[in-house]
């Protein structure tokens, strides 16, 4: 029978046949056998415990109407099941119970006509029988219908043991989102998405398949086919292979009758996921989006760090103007940069933000900033931190002493702060310090030679470094080739003593430059500037005629 | 939709209306897309660990002369006035200007030459602070470029390409890296304030087909170094907040209207141009500097708009973590007259870059900021026109010349590379030479960025700032 009935189903044709909305009848449908089976047994009861002895003609007739109803709620809910896509977890044991319900009920109204109007006692008792046997198995199949309409919990929710549950259902959390869902990416622009097309079925109310999206963490813990993301391959991810399915085939989301999601929303899930669906990834979406090719193809790796720490913490740090950055890519120490809030955050403020990302934090510039010794404390506590810019502030010495042997703390920035010589053997217990910049502390000329003298390996910056200095002087320039040459530098030029044996340069017919003479064929002559000895070189014998014998 | 409207709806717009909607600016400001303006930029974090998190680039525009400054040649003083050898000039072309002059004789400097601290190197008289730290500075020998005139090679150093139009260096970096103050621009550009032959376009520090919120914000010399900073009189914070916030509003459903990205663009420049309200005048105010600053870095340092003020104004810039600095300061040009040219040029930057280095160094900036000095091409070892007892000129020269590094994971103290004799070519240009690509490559390598992966696709091909070549110089890289 079921076989058919899908079989009409699919040739029926499109959504809106008359046979669908046979189907759709179901829920209407089905409270009419149990008001009718409901009301046999409170009447059932009552002549039983109560001595009620009235007429049972009555009791036929809503037997009867009990039992057909039944079987129309069946065919109707058999329509809809071929026509929708249920948790066969759920539809299957509430079709089969629903089956068994209407066969008691039927059997039950047979029983009670046997019975003759209740005066043979045998038949009356298993009417009673058939019918509270019919119950039984009408109070599951309801509580699973009623799971597949209204989800799990829907009932149980409101009951004060589970009051912690956010009051919410489906129709109110499409139009706002609870004030303190997960930020970024997720909730910015998948968590709208989802919400249309998504949550009424696979929300936290609904759950179908045990699977709600409402949450980056429900998404990754998936539903009863396993997690909805691969955190190995995400480009395997079961959220997307079913929404890529092809629409035709089973299985494929969301279900054929349903709204279909837009390109552009898969695009922005794939994306979502495959740079690993953290709350705040997503930098990739830019450009990697539609485009086949992204425009940072290694970006593809998801920060560890975001995934780890919650999103509240980095939205509260992104609205506090804080810099924060991943050192490098897939990398979860953060570099952190209070340079923009610097002079509006007090010191507990900044703890504050910090606190949740203590584990993460790499490297730190408080430069300028309203740090103090007494948040030394907190920042000290840091596990991982490698380089600590405290430049211009108020930190002294309780502060560093706070840093004692640090175990990561390669760099300290101590640029006028109020640091002092006290601070010095502080400093050089610091396992892995290998460089202190102090210059514009406290420091005197005698601590800072204790601090250089403290630990090997340690650069120690104190801005007093000296000059370079010279340590060679240019050499004297001396001519190539045994004459001097032409246009020599007036230091190097020919004797003076030496006059020329011409009068006017050689080469232009100008007045003579002592600077420039050359001895040809042992004899001086002098020129007007530079470029004319090489011109006279080039060809002596032109110029040889112009000059006095 | 109109044609013209499919026409303009560029992939960046159809990414953006697909993938954000309504909520494309709180988007961007939360994962910190809008890297002008905070964030982490497109890469969310750089591709490995970097060794510099800023640059400051000293662009010495006109293109000073390797020879007076650190390219020691001596022998081109012994032959002072002799013709270039063609066995150095291997018959390679000649650039324009001194193309066509029947003499090239070879000139020397006539400023002395000295070796400078434990990494000897050489260093002109003309330079002597910069000659000071000359150990903390990596000095490449044997940069060369394609490029022969001032305006392409200009560009080519600032965006990576000789044609106008490329992102610059400093709006990649924005837009790749983001900035780690969100109250400031990610790209500061100051040019010196005083008259050159070669102007300065502000495409230089233009942002191409980048957003233009990436693109470099010039801070002027005047009482008002960005304009327009003060609300007028009357007009509150409160008020100017609201009104931007309604003006969002407007510019929003224009947005969703016709998706046109640049719009999301103005509303982040918008919203710099409040913050900037608050910033500039606290990183412009000079007044609380020591007196010790001043005189580190000179006198000129008291007056706004020149190289020195510039210098101490990148460090306090650094300080508040602008990702890239950028200084201008044009004059190299000595066609003619070098040696009544050259020295003020240097008089006018050698203190200030030198103060640079000793300022970042001392609190603990050098360690992460990355500081570039050179221009965009050298000079010719020969007289362009005529060379005198004591004048001479030199003319453009793309096949040797000198810049350096410093800080942000550089070698400290070294030389690379050598010219030849002549200081006319690269001695092994396969091994030792550093093409602008190849000088690009490294400065991202330091910034932890590969630059074969800061892509941006537009007009259906992908851009880089190294296009399709580059290679990092690991000689560099301490």
């Amino acid at each position: 029978m079921i076989v058919n009935i899908s079989m009409l189903a699919d040739s029926a044709g499109g959504p809106f046949s008359l046979f669908t909305l046979f189907g759709r009848l179901h829920p209407l449908v089905l409270h009419v056998p149990i008001g009718a089976v409901l009301a046999l047994a409170v009447v059932e009861l009552l002549t039983w415990f109560a001595g009620f002895e009235e007429s049972r003609r009555p009791h036929g007739m809503l037997a009867w109407l009990a039992a057909v109803s039944a079987w129309i709620s069946v065919s109707t809910g058999l329509v809809m099941h071929a026509n929708g896509t249920y948790d066969p977890d759920d539809a299957l044991p509430h079709r089969n119970l629903a089956i068994a319900c209407s066969i008691m009920i039927t059997l039950a109204a047979f029983a009670n006509c046997r019975s003759n109007y209740g005066k043979r006692a045998g038949m009356l008792w298993i009417y009673r029988i058939l019918l509270f046997a019919g119950i039984a198995a009408m109070i599951p199949a309801g509580h699973l219908g009623a799971t597949m309409t209204h989800g799990e919990g829907y009932l149980m929710g409101f009951s004060p043991g589970a009051a912690s549950k956010p009051e919410s259902n489906s129709s109110a959390s499409v139009e706002s989102a609870p004030a303190d869902a997960a930020d970024g990416a997720f909730s910015t622009i998948i968590l709208p998405i989802l919400r249309a097309k998504c949550l009424t079925c696979h929300g936290e109310d609904q759950r179908k398949g045990k699977l709600s999206l409402e949450s980056v963490e429900s998404i990754r813990a998936g539903g009863k086919s396993g997690p909805a993301i691969d955190r190995e391959k995400p480009a395997d991810s079961l959220i997307l292979e079913r929404i890529h399915r092809d629409l035709e085939e089973k299985g494929h989301m969301p279900p054929r009758s349903k709204t279909q999601l837009l390109e552009s929303e898969i695009a922005s899930i794939d994306a979502w996921v495959k740079t690993g669906a953290a709350p705040n990834a997503g930098s990739l979406q830019l450009n990697g989006g539609a485009d086949s090719k992204p425009a940072a193809p290694d970006t593809t790796e998801s920060h560890p760090a975001r995934a780890r720490v919650d999103d509240g913490a980095f939205r509260a740090l992104r609205d506090a103007l804080v810099h924060v950055q991943p050192v490098k890519q897939g990398s979860e120490l953060l570099w952190m940069d209070f340079a923009a809030p610097a002079a509006r955050l007090g010191e507990n403020e900044i703890l504050q933000l910090l606190k949740p990302v203590a584990g993460d934090v790499g490297d730190l510039a408080l430069n300028r900033s309203k740090i103090t010794d007494e948040g030394m404390a907190s920042i000290a506590a840091f596990p991982r931190l490698r380089r600590l810019e405290l430049r211009s502030t108020a930190v002294g010495d309780a502060g560093i002493d706070k840093l004692k042997n640090h175990p990561s703390l390669e760099e300290l920035i101590l640029t006028q702060t109020k640091t002092t010589d006290a601070s010095v053997d502080s400093i050089l217990t610091i396992p892995k310090l290998a460089k202190v910049y102090v210059w514009g502390s406290g420091l005197t000329p005698e601590g800072l030679a204790r601090l250089r003298a403290g630990k090997s390996g340690l650069q120690v910056d104190a801005g007093d470094a000296p000059a370079a200095a010279v340590v060679k002087v240019e050499d004297p320039i001396k001519l190539s080739g045994d004459a001097p040459l032409p246009g020599a530098q007036t230091a190097n030029a020919a004797p003076a003593n030496l006059k020329p044996i011409n009068s006017v340069c050689p080469v232009t017919g100008k007045p003579l430059n002592p600077a420039y003479q050359i001895v040809f064929e042992g004899k001086v002559i002098g020129f007007c500037c530079p470029n004319c000895p090489s011109k006279f070189w080039e060809n002596p014998a032109e110029f040889k005629a112009k000059i006095p014998q | 939709m109109s044609p013209e409207f499919i026409d303009n709806f560029s992939r960046r717009e159809m990414l953006k209306s697909a993938f954000f909607g309504a909520g494309a600016a709180a988007f961007a400001e939360l994962l910190g897309v809008g890297g002008a303006a905070g964030g982490t930029g497109v890469l969310g974090s750089p591709h490995f660990a970097p060794r510099a998190k800023r640059v400051i680039y000293l662009l010495q525009t006109g293109g000073p002369s390797q020879l007076e400054t650190f390219d020691y040649k001596p022998i081109l003083n012994k032959r002072r006035g002799e013709p270039l050898p063609d066995s150095v000039r291997r018959g390679q072309r000649l650039t324009g200007m001194s193309g066509n002059q029947s003499l090239l004789p070879v000139v020397g400097s006539p400023y002395k030459f000295h070796q400078y601290g434990e990494s000897r190197a050489w260093v002109s008289e003309l330079l002597p602070r910069t000659a000071g730290v000359v150990d903390e500075l990596c000095i490449i020998k044997t940069m060369y470029t394609e490029a022969i005139n001032h305006d392409p090679a200009i560009t080519f150093f600032c965006t990576g390409a000789e044609q106008a139009g490329r992102p610059s260096m400093g709006a990649w970096l924005a837009y790749g890296l983001g900035s780690a103050n969100a109250n400031l621009p990610a790209f500061v550009v100051l040019c010196t304030n005083k008259a050159a032959d070669q102007p300065l376009y502000a495409r230089l520090w233009g942002t191409g087909f980048l957003p233009s919120e990436f693109q470099g914000v010039q801070f002027l010399a005047g009482k008002d170094p960005v304009l327009y900073l003060n609300n007028p009189g009357g007009i509150s914070r409160d008020a100017r907040r609201r009104q931007l916030d309604a003006l969002d509003k407007l510019q929003q459903n224009q947005f969703n209207k016709t998706g046109d990205g640049e719009i999301l663009s103005r509303m982040a420049q918008a919203e710099m141009a409040f913050r900037m309200q608050m910033s500039v005048p606290e990183v412009t105010d000079l007044s609380a500097e020591p007196e010790e600053v001043f005189k580190l870095y000179g006198d000129d340092s008291r007056k706004p708009g020149t190289y020195a003020y510039h210098c101490l104004l990148a460090r306090r810039l650094a300080e508040r973590g602008v990702r890239f600095i950028q200084l201008l300061h044009p004059g190299w040009d000595h066609h003619d007259h070098l040696p009544s040219g050259i020295p003020g040029l240097c008089r006018e930057t050698d203190q200030g870059s030198a103060a640079l280095i000793i300022d970042l160094k001392r609190r603990g900036l050098l360690d992460d900021t990355l500081v570039v000095w050179g221009g965009e091409f050298g000079r010719t070892n020969y007289s362009q026109g005529k060379l005198t007892d004591n004048d001479f000129g030199r003319d453009h020269h793309p096949r040797c010349f000198s810049i350096w590094m410093a800080g942000g994971g550089a070698k400290r103290g070294v030389s690379h590379g050598e010219t030849d004799e002549y200081g006319y070519n690269i001695q092994d240009i396969k091994n030792e030479g550093v093409h602008v690509h190849d000088l690009h490559a490294t400065m991202l390598h330091l910034l932890g960025v590969d630059h074969e992966k800061l892509i941006y696709r537009y007009q259906g091909r992908d851009f880089r700032l190294t296009d399709v070549a580059g290679k990092v110089i690991k000689n560099l890289v301490a």
